[in-house]
């Protein structure tokens, strides 16, 4: 049994990798930018996520990422060994950018380009002016109501603010904690001023990494361009309405010629019959090598 | 008697399928980078375990050998193996897996740690010997290591204190 067991997890692991292969990338330009697609808030397996920093890259470019922030809370650890295993990744390598979420029980940021780590306070303009020192840039994690008394203070200091985050929906409960879509838009264009329109995925476990994305329009495929970008307010992300959000002109480019959308095959559908059969064959070879009993 | 092949052998089970559940649950396939790179990720786990396990011997029953114990309380690790690889298989045979972890994974997790709870129990009084009061005291002793081990990484880390409301903070 267990020789069986063995076979069939060789079969899905072989298959796994074959069906796992990331798809081929086309460069994309609009509006004279090269348009890359990002996710700035991502988690590993040394926190509270599941993958480990080692994969991070692989998986990014599987999920048709051009560029990925590990933001790891109050660390930077996770992020230089992501970035170091991206070195291994090979051709069409996502750029991995140094970052780290501070995270306090008043508010949480995003810090993208950094070299050395952020003590996490709870005075977001001493972590904003830390950022800025080291050339990064600050975007206001999941800006949800009960967040906006430590952000609002500071807002015209910050870069940008997600304003596409998974868990963030319009039936969201208007109480404190809830994580109402409308929080999101209103503190990303609060008073007549916009931030850098962000979309993340927040990814800690699953499939989702990308599942809400940036478009960055970014001069060259580059760390400093793409925070050049942020800075600047070239971003463009599409909330879960479907509505473009970010620069007019850059939306309008957008709208004109849109972007390839990238589905999240979270199982069952897989890529054909084989897929799923070779799929299930391999979870079976697990259960197999479990549970059987060495004779 | 826990042969050191078999505690390796339930070690590596453990772990195979860890990382068949991070592999399945980010890919939806037994994908071998993911695979590979979560073993590492997780050998924390088998680490920590064999820390309450070596705080209850050494407490309660100081003339048994850790790593006998620890050997035979990883063979009663069958309620969370079969649990995580339901779920793997929610991820590969469910259309819409969310939905169905979301109704199922508070009664499942409940069951399983019930029942893990009553293996170690088990384990405590057949193996280690010891009698029932003793042994509650035990899996008592065993859940406050472990759990002290993980919020002691969340701290070192710089986790766990800065999310904690503090007294006048401003």
């Amino acid at each position: 049994m267990r020789i069986v067991g063995l076979v069939l997890f060789l079969l899905g692991v072989v298959s796994g990798y074959a069906y796992s292969r990331a798809p081929e990338r086309a460069v994309v330009v609009r509006a004279g930018y090269r348009v890359l697609a990002a996710d700035f808030h991502v988690h590993t397996a040394l926190s509270d996520g599941g993958l480990s920093p080692l994969a991070i890259a692989a998986h990014a470019r599987r999920r048709g990422l051009d560029v990925v922030a590990v933001t790891e809370h109050n660390g930077i650890l996770s992020a230089a060994i992501a970035k170091l295993a991206a070195r291994f990744v090979g051709e069409g390598a996502p750029l991995v950018i140094m970052g780290e979420e501070i995270t306090t029980h008043r508010a949480h940021l995003i810090a993208v380009g950094l070299s050395q780590g952020i003590a996490p306070t709870t005075n977001p303009r001493d972590a904003v002016r830390s950022v800025h020192e080291q050339g990064g840039v600050v975007i206001a994690a999941h800006p949800v109501k009960r967040y906006w008394p430590a952000l609002l203070p500071v807002r015209d200091e910050l870069d940008g603010a997600e304003v596409a985050h998974p868990f963030a929906n319009p039936s969201a409960r208007a109480s404190r904690g809830g994580w109402r879509s409308e929080d999101l838009a209103a503190f990303y264009e609060h008073e007549g001023r916009r931030l850098a329109a962000i979309g993340s995925s927040d990814y800690h476990w699953g499939a989702g990494m990308g599942s809400v994305r940036t478009w960055v329009f970014a001069t060259e495929a580059s760390e400093r361009a793409v925070i050049d970008a942020i800075r600047a307010g070239r971003t463009v992300v599409r909330t879960a309405s479907g509505e473009l959000v970010g620069e007019p002109a850059l939306v309008e480019a957008l709208e004109r010629e849109p972007m390839p959308e990238v589905g999240v095959d979270r199982g069952y559908a897989g890529v054909g019959w084989a897929d799923r059969v070779f799929r299930a064959l391999g979870w079976l070879g697990v259960v197999l090598l479990v549970f059987s009993r060495r004779r | 008697m826990a042969r050191t092949g078999g505690r390796t052998c339930s070690a590596a089970r453990l772990l195979l399928v860890l990382g068949t559940l991070v592999a399945i649950t980010s890919t939806s396939r037994l994908s071998p980078l993911e695979l590979v790179t979560s073993v590492p990720s997780f050998a924390y786990v088998l680490v920590v375990q064999l820390a309450g396990i070596a705080a209850v011997v050494r407490a309660l029953a100081p003339e048994k050998r850790v790593l006998h114990v620890y050997g035979l309380y990883l063979a009663g690790h069958g309620p969370w193996l079969a649990a995580l690889l339901g779920v793997c298989a929610v991820y590969i045979f469910a259309t819409d897996p969310a939905r169905v972890l979301l109704t199922t994974a508070p009664f499942v997790a409940l069951v399983t740690a019930g029942w893990g709870g009553v293996l170690t129990y088990a384990c405590f009084r057949r193996v280690v010997g010891l009698t029932r009061r003793r042994a509650w005291a035990g899996l008592g002793l065993f859940y406050l290591v472990m759990t002290t081990c993980v919020l002691a990484y969340f701290v070192v880390a710089g986790q766990l204190l800065p999310i904690l409301p503090s007294e006048g903070a401003p």
